[in-house]
């Protein structure tokens, strides 16, 4: 996604999440100007609205990719994502974080917003130990706090939404609202859709997204240089991947650059019981 | 006592009153706590646009006393927003001191009656996986707390 000063604005007013901005009562009129429109709307996308959204770039997800069935394994994976969400800044989102495998050879990840989690078969066996996992998991969990997703729909879909909705409370659509919505709707998850699996986030995303999941990786005790590890096995595997996470996310060698900087230290080995169910619980994978 | 006094305690509880911060759930659900932590043990059960005071904030978290039951325990602060929020089954926002920048309308935009237009547009998209997977992944606190003990992780 090319990274305009508009949309750089736009993810300032909703990395606020839903907190109160300072608005004065005059503008909270129906005599919107075209600008006013686009900023309540950007403010007014509440934690409700993300997860249905999230839904449905869930279900897109999901008409591209079969769910892996491995019951031990997903919940495995399950485990480590809530644990990383306990110890992150945002633990409690609408809907809560859901994690699932992906039945694909290819390496990558995706996050929607509202709190679904994707990996690839093909990403969990570059993973060595479970504090890798846990970092391309901790990255994945960074997305959905940073609202990245959100933040890759089209400014002018929220003027759209913003035309529909006006600034009154409107309980029940009428027939013509909700066709105008469900079009921005279709619209917005078809944005998400294309900056997950065929164009990937905006290069300061990715960085913003490694350097924010450092946060969560520490406050578990997982050890952050792990990001380093998964990082540099990506550069192997990727060099000439044309599809998947090679093709939608920055070199990981530039990622490794950026993010070697803020990595603390290395906590020494991980401990045994750690790599004994990492093994135990990927071993069909 | 005095009549000094029980003025004095008196504006002191009208000042505690105009100091109160009312919040609002923003999740789904959510549980009241005995302690600041996720190890904290459930005092009640909190729900989307549920009404609480707040008493006071440690780090993250919230000490706040319920509007409806009048339970007092602990929230993590991502649960809550600064806002009303107003159900559409609860009728139209009768206080008119509340501006609209303090209230949240909830369902307002894209909601159920949206995904549900969507999903008829795009039958071939399997809802039911996506309930299937929110479903699934509902770890209870024991279990996480075993998990990261066993890997001797911190939570």
């Amino acid at each position: 996604m090319k990274f305009t000063l508009t949309s750089a604005a736009l993810i300032l007013f909703l990395s606020t999440g839903c907190r109160e901005l300072k608005l004065s009562t005059a503008d909270i009129t129906d005599g919107f100007n075209f600008g006013k429109q686009i900023y309540e709307a950007s403010k007014d996308i509440t934690q409700e609205q993300e997860y249905y959204v999230g839904r449905s770039v869930a279900a897109n997800v999901l008409g591209r990719y079969k769910l892996y069935d491995n019951a031990e394994a997903t919940a495995y994976v399950g485990d480590i994502g809530a644990l990383l969400a306990i110890n992150s800044k945002q633990p409690e989102i609408f809907g809560g974080y859901h994690f699932a495998i992906l039945d694909s050879d290819e390496i990558n990840a995706f996050a929607t917003p509202g709190g679904f989690v994707f990996v690839t078969r093909g990403v969990l066996r570059l993973c060595k130990s479970e504090d890798e996992l846990a970092a391309i998991l901790a990255h994945e969990i960074s997305h959905v706090q940073l609202k990245h997703g959100i933040g890759s729909v089209k400014d002018n879909r929220w003027t759209d939404v913003a035309t529909t909705l006006g600034s009154k409370a409107v309980k029940k659509y009428g027939n013509k609202e909700l066709v105008q919505l469900t079009k921005s709707f279709e619209d917005s998850i078809s944005d998400i859709a294309n900056a997950l699996v065929v164009n990937g986030y905006s290069r300061s995303y990715e960085y913003e997204a490694d350097e924010y999941s450092l946060g969560m990786l520490r406050k578990s005790a997982y050890d952050d240089s792990a990001t380093l590890r998964v990082l540099s096995s990506m550069d192997d595997r990727l060099k000439d991947d044309a599809l998947g996470f090679g093709s939608t996310h920055p070199k990981a060698s530039d990622r490794l650059e950026a993010i070697g900087k803020l990595i603390q230290k290395q906590n020494g080995a991980i401990p045994t019981v750690r790599v004994q169910r990492f093994k135990s619980y990927m071993k069909n994978v | 006592m005095s009549i000094l006094k029980i003025t004095l305690i008196g504006l002191s509880l009208s000042s505690s009153l105009l100091n109160a911060e009312f919040l609002s759930v923003q999740v789904k659900k959510t549980v009241l706590r005995d302690k600041p932590s996720f190890l904290g043990k459930s005092i009640a059960k909190l729900s989307y646009a549920d009404q609480v005071e707040s008493a006071a904030t440690q780090n993250d978290w919230s000490k706040v006393k319920t509007i409806k039951g009048e339970s007092i325990g602990w929230v993590h602060s991502s649960a809550l927003i600064n806002k009303t929020i107003i159900l559409s089954s609860r009728g139209k926002l009768t206080n008119s001191s509340v501006s609209q920048s303090e209230v949240l309308m909830a369902g307002k935009g894209f909601n159920k009656e949206v995904e549900s237009a969507y999903k008829k547009k795009n039958a071939k998209l399997d809802f039911t996986l996506v309930n299937k997977i929110e479903r699934a992944n509902a770890v209870s606190a024991k279990r996480l707390i075993s998990f990261a003990k066993n890997g001797k992780l911190s939570i």
